[in-house]
């Protein structure tokens, strides 16, 4: 149970460092893999790929955070989680460059 | 008081003194008590900062003019990179890693840190780390590639001498220390609190500790790393770091950052709950915003995760990448700016008391700000690129550094002195050094910004007149000498308030949190019984509690068996739940340093053939700790007071040994993480990939191997049952096969390791493996010897349940480590340009 309640004040912090690495991870190995010249109509394979990934990272943080606080507590332990949790859901704004930015150069 | 309570308080008193104590003499070489450790740390990082800080007047004397002729080249490159390496791996750290041993269990409510001796021995590994460094610089041949060390400079091909080994043994070696302090103070705040002190109800600088605990706990591994990959170049010609052989320099920057950016948070962030504490003290108010700042502090340490890049903007990074590390560098500022605010609504809501510690705060306030405007300057990669590896970067560094870490803990060391000396400040000096070290700082390091601006690049050890830098240089020489004043004139207040400062009779400053609450200068088992909290224990009344706690009235107020005796309890609620019996003062903590340290020293003079028999001494006396520890029948619950009963900690499900390989094992795992996803960016990044002859796979010994693993964690699982002694013998048996099918695979292939970085990283893995399977192969034979020594009963597994942490995680990392060299094979294979 302490566990638990330590992780919930974590856990969209958590995600959020797991997206960051997963982010990095497939835009370096897509530019490896030459995904940002293959199209998908006006779109790269490799910028498609990112958006997706980064909309996947903000709903999983919205669903983890979401489930830390499913019991509606109101003590200080869940307030400290509801801000913790709410401002790693707003770190991901780090990702918007997925959308226009060079992905390779 | 009444007569009566006095007199059972003074033989309570002696009692535990007894226990507690550290004897005179020889004596305190066995000492392991927080008060002393903490303060040892504490003095010895303040001798390293004097020896770092005449280092930094030799380079502003050489900088003051052009073309100075004071410091040759050479002797100039070690300067500066022991300036660095002093400061900030022999001074910051071990300074508030010193502060926290001393205050955290006074400020929980406990009698000690929950491993001792593992502070102790962090303490020695730190001496004698820091002492190995500096005995270099005296000799000559200290490193000089920067405090960073950057490859392909610190490469044997160009840095051919020790210097460079000396950075990577000493650092590592002093890193132990680091890390072994990362899990006390984790274990510690977690589960060594005062009944009643559930999460929330810690004191603000618990918390900050907790988390740059766990920032530690994550940050240090990957330069550890780092430096074992580089070391093994060096010695052994892997060649993880070199571009002809399938590696890639930028691999030492990736793993060097993904720590030294962390690293200056985990610096700043023990000076901000520093200044938590003692502005709401002196502002006469509670901190405005406890739970805002305890999230903003979360969100701190993982966004200082995200920056890494953000020293790398300028090796070729591609744009989207580069706006990751700079959005999160820009974003760092927010949490940072809720804790300043939070500091300034409790100044303004509050009563504020001028006095010098307050005065520091205000150094601080200043100076912090600058620096991190400056930090926001440098975030945004266009203004980075041309300010890049110039004195501007320098200035930015030290207003933070100095700025967010040295007047927090000049305000600190001016706020707890009383605590640690029992007298009060006489203040004749306080004020003039005060003044001296700010204007001297900012003179110095305001006037870097502009020969940085004008494109005076860093590390150069001379220039010529015709730059038109040399003023600007001489202003800040000139403002170094008078920063060095007056920190020597702080060294001489302090020393004046030891010596003759006013005694006084407790709590000088009226604050409301534990260390008040006992005499000072502090007894070594700070408090004859431990309180039971009902408030947030910031806003305590010590003066009320310490008589009563004195007089054995909360809980432990009687000793047992000359038993070290503290309560854990629940992490989050604080609801009491076990008493924790510590090991006694031994000797074997430094006995152990001495032995790590005789590794290192082989490695340095290349004794190669050696170092495993040091470890082989270091293992066993590791195993020595384990003497007093343990119980030999199985007890009834104890009582602890206030009519509770509590189980010995031997008997309880999760005690502080439990968690503390738990994060143990998360550091090794992050260590495992990291060389993992070095060699995939060897695989994605460097040049000369694939490797021109095969990478060598060995199917049989993976598969024997990976048998025996399965076999041993399956049977290392097993809980104390008639056959836990023949499963432990066929979980060592499966270990020695293991052993023997890796081995192999290594002696087959260590020759072709040099050849290509891909070989080398699977040798990497591999070893790691290997050092794993055999440490798993010691905890079972100790686990065998444990049980047929009547150790282990039913009640009483925690032996094997720390075994099966262990088998468990080998399990996970031996398997991956067996699949390696085909994910490598296929990677190189398939997707090779």
């Amino acid at each position: 149970m302490s566990g638990r309640a330590l992780l919930g004040i974590l856990i969209a912090w958590i995600g959020w460092a797991g997206g960051f690495l997963f982010l990095y991870a497939v835009q370096a190995t897509g530019c490896r893999a030459g995904w940002d010249e293959q199209m998908l109509g006006p779109i790269s394979v490799l910028r498609l790929l990112l958006i997706i990934a980064t909309a996947a990272i903000v709903l999983v943080l919205f669903w983890l955070t979401a489930k830390a606080h499913r019991d509606g507590s109101t003590s200080s332990l869940a307030k400290i989680g509801v801000l913790a949790n709410g401002a790693a859901i707003l770190a991901t704004m780090c990702f918007a460059g997925v959308v226009w930015l060079r992905l390779c150069a | 008081m009444t007569q009566a309570p006095r007199k059972s308080a003074l033989r309570l008193h002696r009692e535990l003194t007894e226990i507690w104590g550290t004897p005179p003499g020889w004596g305190r070489l066995q000492a392991v008590n927080h008060t002393v450790i903490g303060k040892r740390f504490m003095l010895t990082a303040l001798v390293f900062f004097a020896i770092g800080g005449i280092l930094a007047m030799l380079i502003r004397t050489q900088l003051a003019t052009t073309q100075s002729a004071f410091l040759d080249a050479a002797t100039y490159a070690q300067v500066f990179t022991m300036h660095g390496v002093v400061m900030m791996f022999l001074f910051a750290i071990p300074f508030f890693e010193g502060l926290a041993m001393y205050l955290l269990p006074k400020m929980l409510g406990s009698r000690d840190l929950a491993f001792p001796r593992m502070s102790a021995y962090g303490y020695w590994c730190y001496l004698f780390g820091g002492t190995f460094l500096v005995g270099a610089l005296v000799t000559g041949v200290a490193p000089d590639g920067g405090w960073f060390m950057y490859t392909p400079l610190s490469s044997s091909t160009y840095s051919p001498g020790v210097n460079a080994d000396v950075w990577l043994l000493g650092i590592t070696f002093v890193e132990i220390s680091a890390l072994s302090a990362a899990v006390e103070i984790l274990v510690s705040v977690l589960k060594l609190r005062a009944p009643g002190m559930s999460l929330t109800r810690m004191p603000i600088f618990a918390w900050y500790m907790l988390i740059v605990a766990g920032m530690m706990l994550i940050g240090f591994p990957p330069l550890i790393l780092g430096s074992i990959l580089l070391e093994a170049e060096r010695a052994f010609g892997l060649p993880f770091f070199d571009p002809t052989r399938g590696g890639d320099p930028l691999l030492w920057q990736h793993l060097f950052w993904l720590f030294g950016h962390p690293e200056v948070y985990i610096i700043f962030l023990p000076a901000a709950g520093a200044l938590s504490t003692i502005i709401p003290t002196l502002a006469r108010r509670p901190l405005e915003g406890y739970e805002i700042v305890v999230a903003a502090v979360i969100a701190l340490a993982f966004l200082s995760f995200g920056l890494w890049v953000h020293h790398m903007y300028t090796v070729g990074i591609p744009h989207v990448a580069l706006s990751f590390f700079s959005a999160a560098s820009g974003l760092a500022a927010v949490p940072t700016g809720v804790q300043i605010f939070a500091w300034l609504a409790t100044l303004a809501h509050g009563k504020p008391r001028m006095s010098v510690p307050m005065l520091h705060i205000f150094g601080f306030m200043f100076v912090f700000v600058l620096g991190g405007l400056t930090g926001v300057m440098l975030a945004m990669v266009p203004f980075d690129w041309q300010a890049h590896d110039t004195h501007f970067v320098v200035a930015h560094l030290h207003y933070v550094l100095v700025g967010g870490f040295v007047f927090p803990m000049l305000a600190a060391a001016y706020y707890w002195l009383p605590h640690i000396f029992g007298r009060q400040a006489v203040q004749h000096l306080s004020h003039a050094a005060f003044w001296m070290i700010f204007i001297g700082f900012n003179l110095t390091f305001f006037a870097m910004h502009l020969t940085g601006l004008r494109g005076m690049p860093r590390r150069i050890s001379t220039y010529p007149p015709e730059a038109g830098w040399e003023t600007l240089n001489f202003i800040s020489s000139m403002g170094g000498f008078i920063m060095t004043t007056g920190f020597a004139l702080v060294a001489l207040d302090l020393l004046l308030l030891a010596v003759f400062g006013k005694p006084f009779r407790r709590n000088p400053w009226q604050a409301g949190t534990l260390e008040w609450a006992m005499p000072t200068p502090p007894t070594a088992y700070a408090f004859a019984s431990l309180p039971e909290i009902s408030a947030r224990a910031d806003q305590l009344d010590p003066d009320r509690l310490g008589p009563m706690l004195a007089s054995g009235q909360g809980y432990l107020g009687a000793t047992r068996h000359g038993w070290m005796e503290v309560i854990g309890v629940d992490m989050v609620t604080g609801k009491p739940e076990q008493v924790v019996v510590l090991p006694k003062r031994t000797g074997l903590p430094l006995l152990t340093a001495i032995a790590t340290g005789s590794f290192f020293a082989l490695l340095l003079v290349k004794l190669y053939w050696l170092a495993p028999l040091a470890l082989l001494i270091v293992t066993a006396l590791f195993l020595l700790w384990t003497r007093d520890c343990g119980l030999k029948s199985d007890l009834a619950d104890l009582p602890v007071g206030h009519g509770t009963n509590l189980p010995h900690h031997y008997q309880t499900e999760q005690p502080p040994s439990f968690w503390a390989m738990a994060f143990t094992l998360t550091a090794d795992a992050t260590l495992f993480a990291s060389l993992l996803f070095g060699s995939l960016f060897l695989w994605l990044s460097a040049p000369n990939w694939p490797p021109e002859s095969a990478i060598p796979i060995d199917v049989t010994t993976s598969l024997i191997a990976g048998a025996a693993l399965v076999m041993a964690a399956g049977f290392g699982r097993a809980t104390f049952t008639g056959r836990t002694e023949r499963n432990l013998c066929i979980v060592a048996f499966a270990y020695g096969v293991a052993l023997l099918a890796l081995g192999y695979f290594l002696i087959n292939t260590h020759g072709e390791a040099t050849q290509h970085a891909a070989v080398a990283s699977i040798f990497a893995v591999k070893t790691y493996a290997i050092l794993h399977i055999f440490v798993g192969l010691i905890l079972s034979l100790f686990c065998l010897w444990r049980v047929r020594s009547g150790y282990v009963s039913v009640r009483r597994d925690l032996d094997l349940r720390l075994g099966r942490q262990w088998h468990l995680f080998t399990l996970t990392t031996g398997l991956i480590a067996l699949a390696f060299p085909l994910v490598i094979n296929l990677l190189a294979g398939g997707a090779g340009p």
